[in-house]
């Protein structure tokens, strides 16, 4: 159906530069709080992002009903849009390639299909467990499917279809909070021992003793990492606020910014993640951060043209005020496993997840946010007592360079079209700037 | 859309769902955006489908589709039905609805210019304009400005023969001017967030986005070389968008019965305001009002009725500054023992299932004169607009960046300072509350990217406000 669909809007496009973004998503996620289930909902959708352009004029729109009277009737609205428009300063080039992808890599079909009453079986240990325990428990535990395909008319046709699985659990037990999550293309999910996990983070975040604001020796692990690793990928590497001097890298390319331990690529082949940009370009791995020095951004068709760096195939549906993504930041595993690391330590705070992180100085990445589901003294290699939660308010950039471990165990996560690599990552005077009352 | 309705729930009656209903949205949007002098969003966008709630045997189920036939009307409320019966075997206790009255009713925004009755040509136009204005200083390296125009038509049926038709329409326009120098500064009008109300293009029209793109440009560049916020405790004067978003993310989040409850845990936390603490804790000074309110005039979750089928109200959260209330729904309000809803429960699309949402939420005005709350200041600083934010997940540690800050001395404007950052623990900043400005000052600020749930949802609603003095407050420049 989605090939009639786009050449159904071909049809009615002619004479245009066509470029079609159709997504097609199934979804389902149960939400459970308070030991049970407190959400069950499941949707499908199927839409279009169109971009037509003549004689220099370019618009975009959606269209979200394909019979052919509807289709006719937002392509007419464009079409008198696009006619009282002026030339627009920028056009993207339709995307001409000799790769065609057709990716269900990382389909599996049995994790589309699950049904409510398989997500609830998924869930039924931990909840009953709880219950009997005395504990509290919280989480999602979610499966959707995803079909992109991105076409010109002129002959583009990219295709990727794929499955994911997402696991959450939060276990309280008298305001000690553990988490742990697990994701996966397909339902090869160890659910007991992520509610290990959980139980075990929340039964060692009990009687929190103060500590105060100051600089500390940080062990980050992944989900903490990540909220704050993330936002390298629209306001660092992004060519778009290199090019306008709002980012790190303006002016630092071939730069040495970070420890000689630190190596970022932007890897399309190494995690869930679909093999072309939204332009339909296939994308490239590209070596962002080498022992520590800057080697790269990641640019899309704009900002490859104003900054004379090739396209690395990192476009989100142009023209956007955005600039390029990378949609898959990765970074390279150390030597030492996490527990390892702490084994290795004096003393430092072992932080599990991060919360509500916000940029204060996009260009430093000077990033705020609380520390949140267990954040643990470290003391002589070993964890001693959980610590009440902290705001830290910390340069991300002066962050990595003052890394002194990575772990070799990392975990990948995933949203839509991207995925994010991340290991356990130990660093040196990180600032702690206030701290709350729990 | 009459016929799916009616088969919706006639099935369900069928089927002897505990309660049950249908929502049928058609959606009209319009984003443009403006960078500098190129057009990098020029978007029209409709949506229309449905979502369909089913209670059965005390446990939710909820789906939802955009194929607009019999056939799949009659599929999708099977499967809400399934998903229902799989959620009532791991629910500790049954749901059960507080009763309301059965409506049918039509009700609109009112709007004196329809949004898309405007040519494409005058919104570019304008914003075109702003954008010149802004670019004629070199130092402004980019010009950010845009429009947006909303128009929801939403048809609800249910088990208990409530059939209501609402016209939700929203406008909005803003633009910011990012100046770059050693620093990056960025001044934005009217608000870092707040730039749309739910109105007609009148707003867009009142705000005279052209008369005030010079004086955000010179702010702009004068911040580059503004010295820094200095580091100390100090009285805030707060307004504009800033003032919005701490209502927003301190009370606002803070008095959702459902997080309160726990049931937002496993995403952005829960509150600190138990319901233990209900007309008892101290969440403010005694001049500290904030009234939830979804009748007002041009507020963004202003509406009729809300997705619970519950006709619109106004209610204290804080009143003389104890905590009076919570946002409820029909589901949780029975916690509280209240018998009725208050009408949050809100979903921001067909695809989504309602649940608790802030809705316009204000701080009520003073019987300050600003000028006296400026004079009567020995040490502050005023703050507006919101360039940071973040709370901690009990909504107790929050910091907050902001655009600007004038220094205050003795009761005077001294100097502009850059890179402000404000932090404390909410009941303690709230209790610290000694001036707000009366009523002449009060107005709409309107926050359109409120995130809550799993799925993810994005909500709109307004924080109405007049500047109003915390007293020391501690302050740094980043
Ligand atoms: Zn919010």
């Amino acid at each position: 159906m989605n090939n009639t669909i786009i050449e159904k809007i071909f049809k009615h496009t002619k004479g245009f530069d066509t470029h079609i973004i159709l997504n097609s998503t199934k979804g389902s996620l149960t939400r459970f709080g308070d030991n049970e289930i407190s959400q069950n909902v499941s949707t499908s959708e199927t839409r279009a992002d169109v971009r037509i352009i003549r004689d220099g004029k370019i618009v975009k729109f959606i269209i979200s009903r394909f019979s052919d009277d509807d289709i006719k009737i937002v392509v007419k609205k464009a079409v008198e849009t696009l006619n009282v428009l002026k030339k627009a300063p920028f056009i993207p080039e339709p995307t001409r390639t000799e790769v065609k992808i057709d990716s269900k890599r990382y389909y599996d079909e049995k994790t589309a299909n699950m049904s409510p009453s398989e997500r609830a079986y998924c869930i039924k240990d931990i909840l009953k467990f709880c219950k009997k325990t005395q504990r509290l428990s919280y989480g999602i535990v979610s499966n959707s499917e995803d079909e992109v395909v991105v076409a010109n008319n002129i002959g583009l046709y990219q295709r990727y279809k794929a499955t994911k699985i997402n696991y959450e659990i939060i276990v309280n037990k008298n305001n000690a909070y553990g988490k742990a999550v697990g994701y996966s293309y397909k339902n090869d999910i160890n659910f007991n021992s992520i509610n290990e996990i959980a139980v075990k983070k929340s039964d060692m975040a009990c009687s929190p003793v103060e500590i105060k604001p100051g600089r500390y020796t940080v062990i980050i692990e992944p989900l903490a990492f990540v909220e704050v690793f993330s936002f390298f990928s629209y306001l660092g590497f992004n060519a778009l606020a290199y090019y306008e001097n709002r980012s790190f890298a303006s002016g630092n390319l071939g730069k040495k910014l970070f420890s000689e331990k630190v190596n970022v690529i932007d890897d399309p082949f190494d995690m869930p993640v679909m093999p072309f940009d939204l332009e339909g370009m296939p994308r490239e791995r590209v070596v962002l951060v080498e022992n520590g020095v800057l080697k790269n951004v990641v640019t899309d068709k704009k900002t490859s043209k104003l900054t004379g760096l090739p396209y690395t195939g990192n476009s989100i549906f142009e023209p956007n005020s955005h600039g390029a993504i990378s949609l898959s930041l990765s970074m390279l595993p150390g030597k030492k496993t996490s527990d390892e690391i702490i084994a290795d330590t004096d003393r430092a705070l072992l932080v599990t997840d991060f919360h509500y992180t916000n940029p204060l100085k996009p260009k430093s990445l000077e990033i705020t946010g609380m520390t949140r589901n267990g954040t643990y003294l470290v003391e002589n290699g070993k964890i001693k007592k959980a610590v009440k939660n902290m705001r830290f308010t910390q340069s991300m950039v002066e962050a990595l360079n003052n890394v002194e471990d990575i772990s070799s165990d990392r975990k990948t996560l995933s949203e839509w079209i991207a995925s994010i690599s991340v290991p356990t990552v130990k660093i040196k005077n990180f600032n702690f700037s206030s701290g709350t009352e729990f | 859309m009459n016929d799916m309705l009616k088969r919706a729930v006639e099935i369900m009656k069928f089927k002897r769902v505990d309660f049950g209903d249908i929502r049928i949205i058609d959606e009209q949007q319009q984003n443009i955006n403006v960078k500098n002098t190129e057009i990098t969003e020029l978007k029209n966008d409709t949506t229309l489908g449905f979502g369909v709630r089913v209670l059965y045997s005390g446990g939710w189920g909820f789906a939802s589709s955009n194929k607009m036939t019999l056939p799949e009307v009659e599929r999708v409320v099977e499967l809400a039905i399934d998903i229902a019966k799989a959620s009532s075997n791991l629910v500790n206790s049954k749901v059960r609805l507080s009763k309301e009255e059965s409506y049918t009713d039509v009700w609109k925004t009112p709007c004196l210019i329809d949004p898309f009755s405007v040519s494409v040509e005058k919104k570019l136009e304008t914003l075109f304009s702003v954008n010149n204005i802004l670019l004629k200083n070199p130092k402004i390296k980019t010009a950010n400005s845009k429009m947006s125009f909303i128009k929801t038509h939403k048809y609800y049926a249910s088990t208990e023969n409530s059939f209501i038709e609402q016209v939700l329409i929203y406008s909005g326009a803003g633009y910011n001017a990012v100046a770059i120098g050693d620093d990056v500064q960025v001044r934005s009008y009217p608000g870092a967030h707040a730039f749309m109300l739910s109105m007609g293009y009148e707003y867009v029209d009142s705000l005279k986005l052209v008369e005030n793109a010079e004086r955000v440009r010179e702010e702009a560049i004068a911040l580059l070389t503004a010295p820094l916020c200095p580091s100390d405790d100090r009285d805030l004067i707060i307004y504009g968008d800033q003032l919005a978003l701490q209502i927003h993310e301190s009370c606002g989040h803070a008095s959702e019965l459902d997080r309160v409850l726990g049931y937002e845990e496993s995403y952005a936390g829960s509150s600190f305001l138990t319901t233990d603490k209900l007309g008892k804790f101290r969440y403010g000074s005694d001049i500290v009002n904030l009234v939830a309110d979804t009748t007002l005039p041009g507020g963004l979750a202003t509406c009729g009725y809300d997705d619970d089928g519950v006709k619109a109200q106004r209610w204290h959260i804080v009143k003389n500054g104890i905590l009076s209330g919570y946002m409820t729904n029909r589901e949780f309000c029975n916690r509280i023992g209240d018998k009725k809803s208050m009408g949050a429960n809100r979903a921001d699309s067909y695809h989504s299932i309602p649940i608790i949402r802030i809705t316009n939420l204000g701080l009520m005005p003073g019987e300050w004169e600003y000028d006296d709350i400026i004079k009567s200041t020995k040490k502050g600083v005023i703050l507006e607009n919101n360039r940071s934010w973040s709370i901690d997940q009990k909504r107790l540690n929050f910091q907050f960046g902001c655009e600007i800050g004038w220094l205050i001395e003795n009761g005077k404007i001294k100097k502009m300072v850059k890179n402000p950052v404000y932090q404390g623990i909410t009941h303690k900043f709230w209790g610290s509350c000694d001036a707000i400005a009366n009523e002449k000052y009060w107005k709409l600020y309107g926050v359109s990217n409120c995130g809550k749930g799993q799925p993810g949802q994005i909500f709109k609603m307004t924080h109405a406000s007049s500047p109003a003095r915390f007293k020391n407050v501690k302050i740094f420049g980043r």
